[in-house]
């Protein structure tokens, strides 16, 4: 074997004990992704996770090759040392091969995960199916106001079931603002002037008092109140969503009673 | 004495400032005396502005450049000798590309010191070193402003691209010699006028400026519609002067097919800096109106989406303006430095194209979550990931080049390969960021930050970096020392990955960016992060130091050390002001087949340069 052949054998030995080390890191960090509660979240998180099993082999393949290529420096000297080198302007099959996988990959990115998720999470979600439950998310510099428009209340927390479709309307009274909570892995820009639409679907009861990721976050730069424009977020079992309702909608009549 | 004075008076730069200060004044009073209000409100600050950036450009020597000969006066421009040359309206080159460069370096080294002070404000949560968000937000929007406008899309395409290309392609000056000093000279007015705006107020709706916003903000975000206006003017000449002189100044012999890289990758960036600058600098101004004269383009009552669409037609050819020539730099030296012939010319130069038109094709990635139609996202997701096949092209060359290649470490190479190992974290993550779900979640998180810093600082510093070390010696006609690069590179490649990776995992875990505090779970990872940060800052002060004194004081710079095969390698460091003194020969530049194996850099005056056959044989 020439010394030309042995660097690409040990070169594509490399590449698989770097592919399998970097595989090795990307299945620690997606065991210590945060706490996801909504079934859209779960779908983005697990293209999140194909995409960085897919593409740690192609991180794997450059660092592989920058490091044989400078390790390999002192090897390449000695073979030019023994003849007048001459070097490839072109390799057709490595160059033709590299062009039509990451063509491949890229193709594969965009009508594999990227338009099944489209799918799922947009289309379709631009007005309230029935049985979803309706929040008007309202932002202002700085705040957030929810209202549920079926219920007839509103609230500065954000309170949802467990378990069911919620469908968003977010607005905004004077900047941009965008409606984002880490834990459902959506946001949507509350733009004014324009109702924007997203729909959620709840999978678990989750308090922003027992995780910070379970909040409503200001995400777009709005001025001043920016960093600390945030809303509480509670998920709660369905029962306890609907005493919560009953005692909310008390609660306004006595307010509303009493002026 | 008296005519000493004079003498001081009359230097341009005096003579420029005082001039911008009394067109200041001027334009100023008239309009508070017509219009009424303060000198501190928007009106009388753009109309004062605007006079002053024209007595400016007058005062620096345009009066003598343009309106003296316009109305049949002589041409008697004073370009100056020496060190004067550099603060003077001077038609070299040469001399534009240093002003250039340093003009961006010295903006780097103060955009940077905002990092810190960013840094600093949150290493922990709560309010340290602002006392609130106010402050905060105007060094966020200086940091991001300064360092987009002044530093990434000024230092490569102003610096180099006005140094190097005219040499490369054997020509004596660029095709518009005055044009080109007038272009530079917009660009410290451009600077002063970002850095005016915390006296103004500040403004707080960082680099973007997104209306309504920026609509309502303070008086500072005046200065910073100006600052990108100017600054879009250099940019706009620059391009239409680059283009002409590639088109109609090359040396004969050398046709497209033989174009260096560098100068391929300028060609392609002037190209969108002249079709894409205009749509931000139209931005600014109908935010300007909105603010003046009430017009309500983007107002809540008007059209808040058209400004982004607007801004990011603009914003993403804008990044690849910023990256391109980043390419340029190191396809440019790979080759010299594994002395090993560059692969894949076509590759890349179809690569370079393929990324120019497609950069024209994505700008909506960055509205994903701002409720557009849905017929948009498929076809921008789309774009935006094939846009990465092009990219990869330029991986393709440069991992076909040092396949085999006599690699020498020298501190050019390092930061070159520490280019490709940072951009293509970069490039990856931009991946991720395509896909529209999980932009859903990434938007507008440090897992932004990361990504874009990834590109540009990791990418688009790091090669301005390896084109210092790599041209300095043709610059100053000195050498740097070798042991002090090698250091600055690991200190810096170090730091900056420490820097910056672990911001990836912070957006994940809920940092949302922009914001002067955050919540108390997200403490460990940015104290990490700051730490790193500083240890990053301070890596810069290593090389300001090092290349200030060996500009001064270093030892004499062989006129090819890098036994390079490029033009302005053949011609003596630092080179006459005309360049050369006999047409070039034209040979192919990236031809090291049977070239010897050299230790560099090579020592002064090596006879004859070894290794590399005569030209002319092709």
């Amino acid at each position: 074997m020439g010394p030309r052949s042995l660097r690409a054998v040990l070169a594509a030995a490399l590449w698989v004990v770097f592919t399998a080390l970097a595989e090795v890191g990307v299945e620690a960090l997606i065991a210590h992704f945060p706490v996801v509660a909504s079934s859209q979240g779960e779908l983005i998180d697990e293209t999140f996770a194909l995409l960085l099993r897919l593409t740690a082999p192609v991180f794997a393949f450059v660092v592989t090759v920058l490091v044989v290529s400078v390790l390999g420096a002192a090897q390449a000297r000695r073979e030019a040392a023994s003849g007048p080198a001459r070097y490839p302007r072109d390799n057709r099959y490595f160059s033709w091969t590299w062009f039509v996988v990451s063509l491949a990959l890229n193709v594969y990115f965009v009508f594999g995960p990227g338009v099944t998720d489209v799918e799922a999470i947009v289309l379709g979600h631009d007005r309230p199916a029935s049985g979803d439950l309706v929040v008007e998310a309202q932002a202002h510099q700085w705040g957030w106001d929810f209202a549920y428009p079926e219920l007839g209340i509103t609230s500065k927390t954000l309170v949802l079931p467990a378990g069911r479709e919620i469908h968003f309307v977010v607005t905004s009274k004077d900047v941009i603002h965008s409606f984002w909570v880490p834990a459902f892995r959506v946001k949507m820009d509350a733009i004014p002037g324009r109702e924007n639409h997203l729909t959620v679907t709840t999978t678990r009861v989750i308090s922003t008092n027992d995780d910070m990721t379970a909040r409503v976050q200001c995400a777009e730069l709005c001025g001043l109140g920016h960093p600390n424009m945030r809303a509480g977020l509670e998920v709660l079992p369905p029962d306890q969503f609907q005493a919560w309702v009953e005692k909310t909608k008390s609660e306004e009549t006595t307010t509303s009673g009493g002026r | 004495m008296g005519s000493a004075l004079r003498g001081f008076l009359h230097a341009p730069l005096l003579r420029a400032v005082v001039w911008a200060a009394v067109g200041y004044l001027l334009g100023a009073g008239a309009t508070v005396g017509l219009a009424g209000g303060s000198f501190l409100d928007d009106l009388p600050v753009i109309v004062g502005y605007a006079v002053a950036l024209l007595a400016w450009i007058l005062g620096i020597g345009g009066w003598e450049a343009f309106v003296v000969p316009w109305f049949g006066g002589p041409y008697r421009l004073d370009e100056g000798t020496g060190r004067s040359r550099y603060f003077r309206f001077n038609t070299d080159h040469k001399v534009v590309g240093i002003q250039y460069l340093v003009t961006a370096l010295a903006t780097l080294l103060l955009a940077g010191g905002l990092a810190m002070l960013m840094r600093l404000e949150l290493m922990h949560p709560g309010f340290q070193v602002f006392g609130g968000p106010e402050m905060y937000n105007q060094v966020v929007s200086l940091h991001g402003s300064l360092m987009i406008f002044a530093v990434a899309a000024v230092g490569i395409v102003g610096g180099f691209g006005n140094y190097v290309v005219p040499i490369m392609i054997g020509a004596e000056d660029m095709a518009f010699p005055r044009l080109n000093a007038v272009g530079y000279w917009f660009v410290p007015m451009g600077v002063l006028a970002f850095l005016s705006g915390p006296l103004l107020g500040g403004w707080e709706s960082g680099w973007t400026a997104y209306a309504p916003l920026s609509d309502t903000d303070g008086t500072g975000q005046v200065a910073a519609v100006l600052g990108i206006l100017t600054l879009g003017i250099s940019s706009v000449t620059g391009g239409i002067n680059l283009l002409a002189t590639v088109h109609h100044m090359r040396a004969p012999g050398l046709d497209w097919r033989r174009l260096p890289v560098f100068v391929w990758s300028m060609v392609v960036t002037a190209v969108l800096n002249v079709a894409f600058v205009p749509f931000v600098g139209t931005a600014m101004v109908l935010v300007a109106l909105d603010r003046v004269a009430g017009t309500n383009f983007f107002t809540k009552d008007g059209l808040p989406l058209v400004y982004q669409d607007l801004f990011w037609i603009f914003g993403h050819p804008e990044v690849y303006i910023l990256i391109l020539p980043g390419f340029g730099i190191v396809l440019e030296l790979l080759p010299v430095f594994a002395r090993k012939t560059l692969y894949g010319y076509r590759w890349i130069v179809g690569g370079l194209l393929a990324v120019m038109l497609m950069s024209m094709t994505v700008w909506d990635h960055h509205m994903y979550t701002t409720g557009i139609s849905n017929a948009r996202l498929v076809p921008f997701m789309t774009t935006t990931e094939l846009i990465s096949v092009p990219t990869g092209l330029v991986y393709l060359a440069a991992l076909g080049t040092i396949w085999g290649g006599r690699i020498r470490l020298t501190t050019p190479m390092l930061f070159a390969l520490g280019f490709l190992f940072n951009f293509l974290i970069g490039g990856l993550t931009g991946v991720f960021l395509a896909d529209v779900a999980l932009d859903f979640q990434m938007q507008d998180t440090f897992f932004v930050v990361a990504h874009f810093h990834y590109t540009i600082m990791g990418g688009m510093v790091f090669a301005l970096m390896a084109g210092i070390y790599y041209w300095f010696p043709k610059m100053s006609g000195r050498m740097y020392n070798e042991a002090l690069g090698k250091v600055h590179f690991w200190w810096m490649f170090l730091a900056y990955n420490a820097t910056f990776l672990p911001m990836f995992w912070a957006g994940v875990l809920g940092m949302n960016r922009r914001v002067a505090d955050y919540l108390p779970y997200l403490e460990p990872v940015n104290e990490w992060v700051s730490v790193a940060a500083f240890t990053l800052g301070a890596s810069f002060l290593l090389p300001a130091v090092h290349l200030v004194y060996v500009w001064a004081r270093g030892p004499e710079a062989a006129m090819n050390p890098w036994a390079s095969r490029t033009l302005e390698w053949t011609i003596p460091s630092p080179p006459p002001k005309e360049n050369f003194r006999e047409a070039p020969a034209i040979v192919d530049f990236y031809d090291y087949d049977g070239a010897e194996d050299v230790e560099l850099p090579l020592p002064p005056r090596p006879l004859p340069m070894p290794g590399v056959p005569v030209p002319g044989g092709d």
